[in-house]
């Protein structure tokens, strides 16, 4: 059975019982309820504090995840705080098929369909030992047709199963873009809502080492305009089967960003069930004076330039947005109160990319709290080279962040 | 069958008076493939088509009432006139669209006898698609995994011939006239030259 975690430090007016979040209650359950509508609401509660009592869908218990502790390496990523038991260490893909297989477990109708994910175990072991488990329709071997299998997952959607299509390599969703973006994104608008389309599109994607241009896409800027979809990015074992848990759950398309080189992360996590709000960003560290944004692989090079920043005498608060649609704009907005400087990094390219979008959001909606410009590091725009070296040179670097925090704290 | 004909009669002329806007495909002389499949089916079997979904909507049980508020965008629609002539849906009646881009229903189509199989119904999936479809890679594609995994699916080409374009006439008239010329050449060669057997 779930527990409820309690975040340390100022997240303790959280229990449902307080009076101040009535108000605010309708408003958030409206914009927790997604039907069709994907605009973005802005919810600023009157006390000031963390948004933390919405579940995401019927039966979903909410994790609020505050780490104190966040100056963290690649290697050891900060563990949940909580009062109970210590849990269990594994690393980020387990996370994922421990998720995945307890879905399976308490629903019949989730499924599993992509390239090599049955037999094989899937090119990234999300889905290893599942077919053995469930059997071959449950976790299905597709050719290589990723329109058509992308299609057929959403059409099994319409009906009622919730499947689960993996793309070997996110890159590779290309090739279903009409499939995602007219089906998967529109079909419950254009149906007047007779359909819901309750699937989950993920998989590795980011640059990652020497795998060539075409293999180090970064498709959450591609997908991020098409209505009705919802997206997110793990960055940790314990996002990572938070979010895998929540997307299952969901009504709504999501689609889960995962990284190629996140993989091995290890982690200690909760053994008690719990998922992660899907709508809610993470706040690694906190800090007084800059906000960096930032998400998936992202964060550890922010981690480890906050490592120098800090011995530099800079106080920065890293948050990790992990909603890449709809931003939690509540967290993020807050933090903007507080520190007046934002920096994002991601890796996206700078045209068009999450960062792009985050940047003209926070524009609109926090122009008066910020006292500087947004800055907003990004991958290069090319094509990500082959040589080593130069792959190093299109994605951000620990540095750059140390050296655009000095110069917007100046 | 002939309600839907007047339907579509109906519906072409509210369209060129410009109350139904953008597309309307219309499914007149066609209407004998949806009322054939729908005698010999129920509604737990699933249909699923392209964007001529008129009369395939009204033969799944649709009123007339949510066809035309659909068409001219009314919220009395049957997609709350969110959809349009392409999108109509009917959910409890297993009737799943209606789509605008050309062969996309059909890797939907597999999806629904996937559903089918894997839930153990005994019913069957009918996904159409046209002789345009017919060209479209995702077509292959779902023929194929249909075939791989045995789902209970029936895929239905409507050969409307909407595809063959003037270009094609052409080439076939061309292709005629060459082909006369040189039987014509031999004929002549044969007759004058005594050549009858080709080059001697």
């Amino acid at each position: 059975m779930a527990t409820v975690f309690q975040g340390l430090g100022a997240t303790a007016a959280i229990t449902a019982a307080a009076n101040p979040l009535d108000s605010n209650k309708f408003l958030l359950s409206s914009r927790r309820s997604f039907s069709g509508k994907k605009t973005s609401l802005v919810v600023v509660r009157s006390d000031g504090s963390l948004n933390l009592n919405t579940g995401s869908s019927a039966g979903a218990r909410r994790l609020d995840q505050l780490v104190t502790n966040a100056v963290a390496t690649k290697a050891d990523a900060a563990a949940a705080a909580s009062a109970s038991k210590p849990g269990h260490e594994l690393l980020l893909y387990e996370a994922l098929r421990e998720g995945l297989e307890e879905e399976m477990d308490r629903d019949n109708r989730v499924c599993v369909m992509g390239e090599d994910v049955g037999h094989y175990g899937g090119s990234y072991k999300v889905t290893r030992g599942l077919a053995d488990k469930f059997g071959d329709l449950r976790v299905l071997d597709t050719p290589i047709a990723e329109n058509a299998f992308t299609g057929m997952g959403i059409g099994a959607a319409m009906t009622g199963l919730r499947p689960i299509v993996e793309g070997m390599n996110m890159g590779f969703l290309l090739l279903a873009f009409n499939q995602i973006s007219n089906n998967c994104g529109m079909l419950h608008y254009t149906s007047g809502g007779q359909f819901t389309i309750p699937i989950v599109i993920r998989g590795p994607g980011g640059v990652g080492r020497q795998l060539g241009a075409e293999h180090s896409q970064r498709l959450e800027s591609y997908f991020q305009s098409i209505p009705g979809i919802q997206m997110v990015a793990c960055s940790t074992p314990y996002n990572a089967k938070g979010l895998m848990k929540a997307a299952i759950r969901s009504e709504n398309p999501v689609i889960l960003f995962e990284h190629v080189l996140l993989y091995n992360l290890k982690e200690r996590i909760p053994d008690e069930e719990y998922i992660c709000n899907l709508e809610e960003a993470e706040m690694v560290r906190p800090g007084e004076h800059i906000t960096i944004l930032t998400y998936s692989r992202m964060r550890y090079h922010v981690m480890q330039a906050a490592k120098t920043l800090v011995n530099k005498g800079y106080d920065p608060e890293v948050i990790d947005i992990r909603s890449l649609k709809p931003f939690d704009l509540h967290t993020i907005g807050n933090s903007v109160k507080k520190t007046h400087r934002v920096l994002i990094v991601e890796e996206c390219m700078r045209t068009g990319g999450i960062g792009a979008s985050l940047t003209a959001a926070i524009n609109e909606n926090f122009i008066d709290y910020l006292d500087a410009p947004i800055v907003c590091l990004s991958s290069q725009d090319v094509p990500t080279p082959y040589a080593g070296t130069l792959e190093e040179f299109t994605i951000v670097q620990p540095a750059q962040i140390v050296t655009a925090v000095e110069q917007l704290c100046q | 069958m002939a309600t839907m004909r007047r339907m579509e009669i109906a519906a072409d002329s509210l369209y060129k008076a410009k109350l139904i806007r953008g597309f309307c495909h219309l499914y007149d002389g066609q209407e004998a493939v949806c009322v054939g499949m729908e005698a010999s089916i129920n509604k737990k079997d699933c249909i699923i088509t392209a964007y001529r979904d008129h009369c395939t909507f009204l033969g799944r049980g649709g009123t007339l009432l949510e066809i035309f508020s659909e068409l001219m965008g009314r919220q009395g629609g049957c997609s709350k006139g969110k959809g349009g002539s392409m999108h109509f849906y009917k959910k409890e009646s297993g009737f799943y669209g209606g789509h605008g881009i050309v062969g996309a229903q059909v890797p939907l189509g597999c999806g629904l006898a996937f559903a089918q199989k894997y839930n153990k119904d005994e019913n069957v999936t009918f996904a159409l698609y046209g002789d345009g479809a017919a060209n479209q890679g995702q077509l292959f594609e779902a023929l194929n995994i249909s075939a791989l995994w045995d789902l209970p699916i029936i895929l239905v080409c409507e050969n409307n011939h909407c595809k063959d374009v003037n270009l094609f006439l052409l080439l076939d008239f061309l292709r005629l006239f060459f082909t006369l010329l040189l039987l014509w050449n031999r004929v002549l060669n044969g007759w004058l030259f005594g050549r009858w057997h080709g080059h001697c």
